[in-house]
């Protein structure tokens, strides 16, 4: 499964919104079309007002003289004979203002003598469709004007321009107002709706299931996202009695072993033979593989909440300190190398635990006589390295993880290191050194003090 | 010596007590923590064994009895739990060491004698660390028999070791203890004194080696086991 990229509720919506309303007005465009289509009657008239009222707009009022000029945009229609479209501006008293008149006039307006009415439409049945003559009388600046138009089959499409006014008058205006409106306000409620959501998230990222107190605060949530909230709470306390029960469990299992095991190991010292001593060390493995099981079990248990500042050089010294005896007795040899270390925020044990798996890990697989150096180069870093066998010559893939070798391997301890290292927000690293050895690295976040 | 051994699993108690008497201890041992009570409140020991998972109760809710009742008896805590948390709070509790279920007996004997290694200078006269002995009172090291000549500086520094037997003795507690000795004692001059013990205890059959564990202190422990 490709994973989609998830977009803002907020754009969603307002696409949602512009689309529908885009599908709306071709809609409600077409129906205004089709209105008009079958009412050839109303659409005359809307056309003739129109017409006229262009053409008014070439009168000019000087003193008590009426003057017309034929406006540039109408230029195309009326400014030559021929064109389909005829006007007439004249005065009741017989002054033609404007006339571009051919026989045409005389066929279809009504005699210079006869005062036309405010409004008269006439459809000339004999032309194509949209074929009317018409007049509309208008007062400007005292003065009455009669305009008398004919219209044969509108071959420059001026018809369009009527239905663009309407559409515009009718239709865009009012519904960009209400788009903008209803667009705002959903917008508005949508953001204002989610800003619990943005803020229960950004809590979310903050809150670690493992810590103890790990919980939304659902206070003044809106109702349905507070029962997402609850939700996901009802989840993390099961993962913490989850947690619980595995530290139970893992505890009871190695106690169970253990005992029996102490009598198995101090029987088989009391036993003189090379065999009992080849026992005691598979005792001694076993015993080693279920603390290491034991201590990974438990690092999914860990409390993530409890934290504090540690020493990072004061720390290396404990371990090196308790562990320098056991690395003597394995015939190999431990060296500190602190003072840059700085500190770090973290648990106690489980670094020190982590540190002490590195030295038994390089222990036991450097081979004898192996030369340990544990060290803190620089805040944060915290380095185990040994001039022995490196990580390839015993066959581990270094930094793997989920790899589990028998008892004692390499395997397990690594592990542990690594998710040590994971719970404190740093990494592990384990390479084979220029020339010969290993090195381990623990990196952790360092703390400014 | 005699020591108190608070165990619940039998055949581990049987164990346990044939190495403690085999070491020349009186051992008392017992299986519940109720019976432990009864038998420090009958007796003085020198050394407890503790094992915490006990039938009638926590061998910790014990040790802190002990303690809050001001008896500064060293304790030693055998536990089936090994787990590092654990061990802190086994600590807390007033444990004086700690030893981890599947356990040898030359762990527990170490263990046991380090112990009572750091009981009162009366108790215990004579410190001993493989073929080496040192007497408190006379301040006269012999190893397996053999008188040695060493210099206060050097008597001085193998003692700390000694009573550190298997750890590691830092060498800014080495130049604390030394210098209430000698006034003014810097990290060369322990070196020095380590070399010069080195040394000295080189034509000897002392069964230990003294470690330098670089940056940290010195390590004396016992190379035949």
């Amino acid at each position: 499964m490709t994973a989609r990229a998830s977009r803002p509720l907020v754009g969603i919506v307002a696409r949602r919104i512009l689309l529908f309303a885009a599908i709306a007005m071709v809609a409600q465009l077409a129906a205004v079309l089709w209105e008009y289509g079958r009412d050839p009657q109303n659409l005359a008239r809307l056309m003739l007002e129109r017409e006229t009222h262009a053409l008014a707009g070439g009168l000019t009022v000087q003193g008590s003289r009426l003057g017309y000029e034929l406006p540039p945009a109408l230029a195309e229609r009326y400014g030559h004979e021929g064109s389909g479209y005829v006007a007439r501006l004249r005065t009741p008293s017989g002054v033609i203002l404007f006339s571009q008149c051919d026989a045409s006039c005389t066929e279809h307006f009504l005699p210079l003598d006869v005062n036309p009415p405010d409004f008269w439409l006439r459809n000339l049945p004999a032309g194509p469709a949209l074929s009317f003559a018409g007049g509309q009388t208008i007062a400007t600046g005292g003065h009455i004007v009669f305009i008398e138009v004919a219209i044969g089959g509108d071959p420059e499409h001026a018809v369009w321009g009527v239905l663009a006014d309407e559409a515009i008058a009718h239709m865009v205006v009012p519904m960009s107002l209400t788009l903008v409106f209803v667009l705002g306000a959903t917008l508005l409620s949508i953001r204002s709706a989610l800003a619990p959501v943005a803020a229960a998230a950004a809590e979310a990222d903050r809150l670690d299931p493992a810590a103890s107190h790990a919980a939304f605060d659902t206070d003044g949530m809106p109702r349905e996202i507070a029962q997402f909230a609850r939700a996901v709470n009802r989840s993390y306390a099961r993962l913490r009695e989850l947690m619980q029960s595995q530290k139970l469990f893992t505890s009871a299992i190695a106690h169970e072993i253990r005992t029996p095991l102490a009598v198995i190991s101090l029987e088989l010292e009391r036993i003189d033979h090379p065999r009992a001593r080849l026992a005691l060390e598979e005792v001694a493995e076993l015993s080693r593989f279920v603390d290491q099981i034991v201590a990974l079990a438990r690092l999914e248990a860990v409390d993530t909440a409890e934290r504090a500042p540690i020493a990072l050089d004061a720390l290396l010294e404990e371990v090196v300190a308790s562990i320098a005896g056991w690395v003597y007795g394995h015939g190999a040899s431990i060296a500190l190398e602190a003072g840059a270390g700085g500190t770090v925020s973290g648990h106690d044990a489980l670094l020190k635990d982590a540190v002490r798996n590195l030295v038994e890990n390089a222990v036991r697989h450097g081979g004898p006589g192996v030369a340990i150096v544990v060290a803190a180069p620089e805040p944060g870093l915290i380095r185990v390295n040994d001039d022995g066998r490196g990580p390839a010559a015993t066959g581990e893939r270094p930094g793997g993880t989920g790899y589990y070798k028998r008892a004692g391997g390499l395997g397990i301890g690594l592990e542990i290191v690594r998710r040590i290292a994971a719970l404190h927000g740093g990494s592990f690293e384990l390479r084979p050194a220029l020339g010969r050895g290993a090195v381990a690295e623990i990196r952790l976040p360092a703390v400014e003090t | 010596m005699r020591l108190l051994l608070v165990e619940d699993s039998d055949r581990l108690r049987e164990l346990v007590g044939e190495t403690i008497r085999e070491a020349g201890w009186r051992l008392d041992a017992v299986g519940s923590a109720g019976d432990a009570e009864a038998a420090l409140a009958g007796a003085d020991y020198d050394l407890v064994l503790l094992d915490l998972g006990l039938p009638d109760g926590d061998g910790l809710d014990l040790l802190r009895d002990l303690r809050r009742a001001g008896k500064a008896i060293p304790v030693l805590v055998l536990t089936a739990r090994g787990a590092v948390d654990e061990r802190i709070a086994g600590l807390d509790a007033g444990a004086d060491d700690y030893l981890a279920k599947p356990f040898n007996n030359g762990e527990l004997l170490a263990r046991a004698r380090a112990l009572l290694r750091r009981a009162p200078l009366a108790v215990q006269p004579v410190i001993e660390a493989g073929a080496l002995r040192y007497d408190v009172a006379t301040h006269e090291v012999s190893c397996a028999g053999e008188p040695l000549a060493l210099a206060p500086r050097e008597r001085a520094l193998l003692e700390v070791l000694m009573r550190h037997l298997g750890r590691v003795a830092k060498k800014r507690m080495l130049e604390e203890k030394l210098s209430a000795f000698d006034e003014e004692v810097s990290a060369n001059a322990i070196e020095l004194a380590v070399s010069r013990l080195r040394r000295k205890l080189a034509p000897f059959p002392t069964g230990i080696a003294v470690e330098t564990v670089r940056g940290v202190g010195y390590l004396l422990r016992e190379t035949t086991p």
